[in-house]
């Protein structure tokens, strides 16, 4: 029995090793967990070593002669291929990429999230290329899960480089090197229901952020009982306080140093105290405390890019949303389903500080490279032609043909131009295809010409983000003065950028 | 011979017969019943027993998911300690397992006792209170959200009719005026719309209930009404010693889930948070342990401090539930005889 219980124990055992070696991950056992370091492009000069001094590098595993490598790409979109979704697009470029190259296949999957990506490279080597939110890149760059790009940004040919939006590159960028290629682009604008401005007297949309408030107290009205009939703007909106302020108010979360955090204590109190002068305008004249305007908030958001959109409805006058949002509108108000003929809207830039330059907040997904990815050069030649100029002009075409914004100057200008004009002529309405047309150049104007800023792409990102939202938070729900809430991000993060300073991103064309 | 036999074992000493065909047959049974349960064995070890020891090394490392972790002693353990976030997350965790968890065990125990009365339609009274039990936390937490709105919100719309008919002199007696509860804004009142939620689907809970109550016998009962006790002693003289370590079980296995919170605390901070980053919702009123272990893990990807922040959790709730089966064990009666 003795001697049975010996034999149990050692098969036990036996299976946790087997298991614990089956879990393992790594294929290679001499260099666990090291990412791969790219090789020398096709260019005459010789990169500089890209990876991060902490992470050792190993080389590539060259393709043999012949061999067929596999690429995967993973997106974040459903795969649907119906109505143009972005699905069908990935697919159609893969199946046209498959056909022109014998030495590399891509299989596009879509549905993967970035926790998704993340636990796959964690766990083994797939997939090559993914999808992430910009606001990723850096924290998974600094912890060495993205191949560094650097090499092969300075080999690619300048048609495709110079080609992208200067701004969006700074997405892509930590600290000197590149880690991901932009994608698709999004920008935050003003939406305005200028029938209702025009009935509260303003025939024009507010120039600075002065002009804001008094229009934003002009459009708000209360019902019969005291309730919230119509509310000028609302104040809590994505973004706006984390990536929109600094734009508007002229100052920037982190200095010239690279260190401080922020480069004006000041600024940034001054920026709270202005979103608070909203609250407090909406408690002083109408007697809606906070948690009143959160619940109205809660409630309309609910409905967004319905007929029943708080804008279209008329229960705000004006709102700061995603660029997307202008196509759904311009659907919605020429349907005579919807009873919205009376509707007139238009888009604007959010007014600045007097006296502040003209700006807009810039967003995005990229691609990124795993850095355990076993063919770096051909996993380049694949994304490097999913966001060449040629398919961002493809793509452009967008989900239900109503336009859809890449990183490039190409697929801008077309979408303004030609393209712009094959959307618009393809709607059934024409006053929705006037309408879509306007909004095009309108957008397409903006990613192009306005500077973009964005939030700067350091390491502790997410853990600045999260420290904004958390006290901004607190200081619109009367909790904290403006300046608490400064010293108390500051706090937060101030010892994370001590750690990681800072290298801002400078633009050189090629 | 027999007596031989017999004699050997009384003396402890089986004979060589004896021992021969026991173990071969044992043996026999033994591979057969290992054999059907590797597969078990394997499963346990791959998915349990590897990620346990995984986490337990890893909370001693700065791992980050990428790259190769490195040993870092107990830092992760000391920073731990001076993160105000875990405090705060500890706090409102604690709220729930304190005030949540005796709402939840006690509308549950309510639910059990309608599920077993004795009248026509029951079966369908079950049924319906069964059903949000089915419905999926991520489903339920995106209905809630509606149900719970502050402005249009058919609870709040209820309380607001149910006001409305209070006669004025009444309300002119009240020492406030009444407002209807902000249940997703107001941190105050955010945790208390989870409970309420998790009262709604406590369905599993009362039928565990509903079981115990039927295992009650009737003869206790019976015996008690001859001596004159009225429901009410009857309940808390029958009723609830009998079912208490049903009351217990149910009590321990929800320390464990309340100190685990996470879905519908997760489904409703995506919608009050503005921000990209995994909020924790009005004030940090809903940044539950398990939440702040997430946004650790997957948003700072500080993998290594998320294991020990699980392992602290896990201390945490070993010691919790180790003192209330202390505790409850004084009150639990087994006695059923």
């Amino acid at each position: 029995m003795k001697k049975m219980k010996k034999l149990f124990a050692v098969v036990l055992a036996l299976c946790m090793v087997l298991a614990l070696a089956a879990c393992g991950g790594s294929d290679n056992p001499d260099t666990p967990d090291t990412p791969n370091t790219p090789s020398t492009p096709n260019t005459p000069s010789t990169p500089e070593t890209p990876n991060n001094p902490e992470t050792p590098s190993t080389p590539e595993t060259p393709a043999d002669p012949g061999e067929v490598v596999e690429v995967t790409v993973w997106h974040q979109f459903g795969e649907t291929t119906e109505n143009g979704a972005p699905h069908y697009y990935y697919t159609k470029w893969a199946e046209e990429f498959n056909a022109t190259h014998s030495n590399i296949h891509v299989t596009v999957t879509g549905a993967k999230s970035a926790t998704d990506a993340q636990t796959a490279i964690a766990g083994g080597s797939t997939p090559d290329i993914f999808m992430n939110q910009w606001n990723n890149a850096p924290t998974w760059a600094n912890e060495g899960g993205l191949l560094d790009l650097t090499p092969y940004y300075d080999a690619a040919p300048a048609e495709w480089f110079n080609d992208f939006v200067p701004s969006v590159l700074a997405l892509c960028n930590f600290n000197g090197k590149y880690y991901s290629v932009p994608n698709s682009i999004t920008t935050t604008v003003m939406f305005y229901r200028d029938d209702i401005l025009a009935e509260c007297g303003w025939d024009h949309h507010p120039a600075n952020t002065d002009e804001l408030l008094q229009c934003i107290k002009d459009c708000t009205k209360a019902d019969e009982n005291g309730d919230i009939a119509r509310l000028g703007l609302l104040p809590n909106m994505p973004w706006f306080d984390t990536v929109m302020m600094p734009a508007v108010f002229n100052t920037q979360w982190i200095a010239d140093d690279g260190v401080t955090v922020p480069a004006d204590k000041e600024a940034v109190a001054y920026m709270f105290e202005w979103i608070q002068s909203v609250y407090k305008l909406y408690e002083d004249e109408f007697g809606w405390d906070y948690l009143t305007v959160q619940d109205f908030a809660s409630t309309v958001s609910g409905n967004r890019a319905s007929a029943s959109d708080p804008v279209l409805t008329g229960e705000l006058a004006m709102r700061w949303n995603s660029e997307g949002l202008a196509g759904t509108f311009a659907k919605l108000v020429n349907d005579p389903a919807n009873n919205l003929s009376n509707v007139q809207w238009s888009m604007g830039l959010f007014p600045n500080v007097t006296g502040g330059t003209e700006m807009a907040m810039l967003g995005g997904n990229v691609w990124e490279v795993n850095a355990r990815t076993e063919h770096p050069d051909e996993t380049w030649e694949v994304l490097q032609s999913l966001t060449s100029p040629e398919t961002a002009v493809e793509f452009a075409l967008g989900e239900n043909n109503n336009g859809s914004f890449y990183a490039h100057k190409q697929a801008l200008a077309a979408l303004a131009g030609d393209l712009g004009d094959q959307i618009a002529a393809a709607k059934e309405n024409p006053d929705e295809g006037a309408q879509v047309k306007k909004n095009l150049e309108f957008l397409c104007d903006v990613f192009a010409n306005v500077p973009l800023q964005s939030f700067p792409t350091c390491a502790y990102v997410n853990e600045y983000i999260n420290a904004l939202g958390t006290y901004s938070g607190e200081v619109f729900a009367g909790n904290m003065t403006p300046m608490e809430a400064v010293e108390a991000i500051v706090a937060d993060i101030q010892p994370l950028a001590n750690e990681n300073p800072y290298i801002p991103f400078s633009y050189q064309a090629k | 011979m027999a007596k031989k036999i017999r004699s050997a074992a009384s003396t402890g000493e089986p004979t060589l017969e004896k021992k021969h065909t026991k173990s071969v047959r044992q043996r026999r049974f033994f591979w057969i019943g290992f054999g059907f349960a590797l597969p078990w064995i394997i499963g346990f070890c791959c998915f349990k027993i590897y990620p346990i020891c995984s986490a337990i090394y890893y909370s001693f490392t700065d791992f980050n998911s990428f790259r190769s972790p490195n040993w870092v002693r107990l830092d992760n353990y000391t920073n731990l300690v001076q993160d105000k976030y875990v405090i705060k997350s500890l706090k409102n965790t604690a709220y729930m397992v304190i005030i949540g968890l005796p709402i939840s065990i006690s509308f549950a125990m309510l639910m059990s006792l309608v599920m077993n009365i004795k009248a026509k339609g029951m079966p369908l009274v079950r049924t319906i209170l069964y059903i949000p039990a089915m419905v999926p936390s991520m489903a339920s937490a995106l209905l809630f959200m509606w149900l719970m709105n502050s402005r249009y919100g058919i609870v709040n719309q209820g309380l607001k009719e149910f006001y409305s008919i209070i006669p004025q002199a009444v309300k002119d007696f009240l020492p406030f005026s009444f407002k209807p509860p902000s249940w997703i804004n107001d941190p105050k009142w955010t945790k208390m719309t989870l409970i309420i939620m998790g009262c709604w689907g406590c369905g599993g809970t009362a039928v565990i209930g509903l079981a115990a109550l039927r295992g009650v016998p009737t003869h206790f009962y019976e015996a008690a009404e001859l001596d004159g006790a009225n429901r009410w002693t009857r309940f808390w003289r029958i009723t609830i010693p009998l079912i208490s370590p049903t009351i217990q079980f149910q009590f321990i296995m929800g320390i464990i889930n309340m100190f685990q919170y996470f879905t519908q605390a997760f489904m409703f901070n995506m919608f009050t948070t503005t921000s990209q980053v995994t909020g924790g919702g009005p004030s940090d009123s809903l940044l539950f342990y398990a939440i702040n272990l997430y946004r650790e893990a997957f948003d700072y990807l500080h993998m290594g401090y998320a294991c020990a922040l699980a392992m602290v959790l896990f201390v945490i709730v070993m010691i919790v539930t180790f003192v209330a089966m202390k505790v409850s064990n004084k009150m639990v009666s087994y006695d059923i005889e």
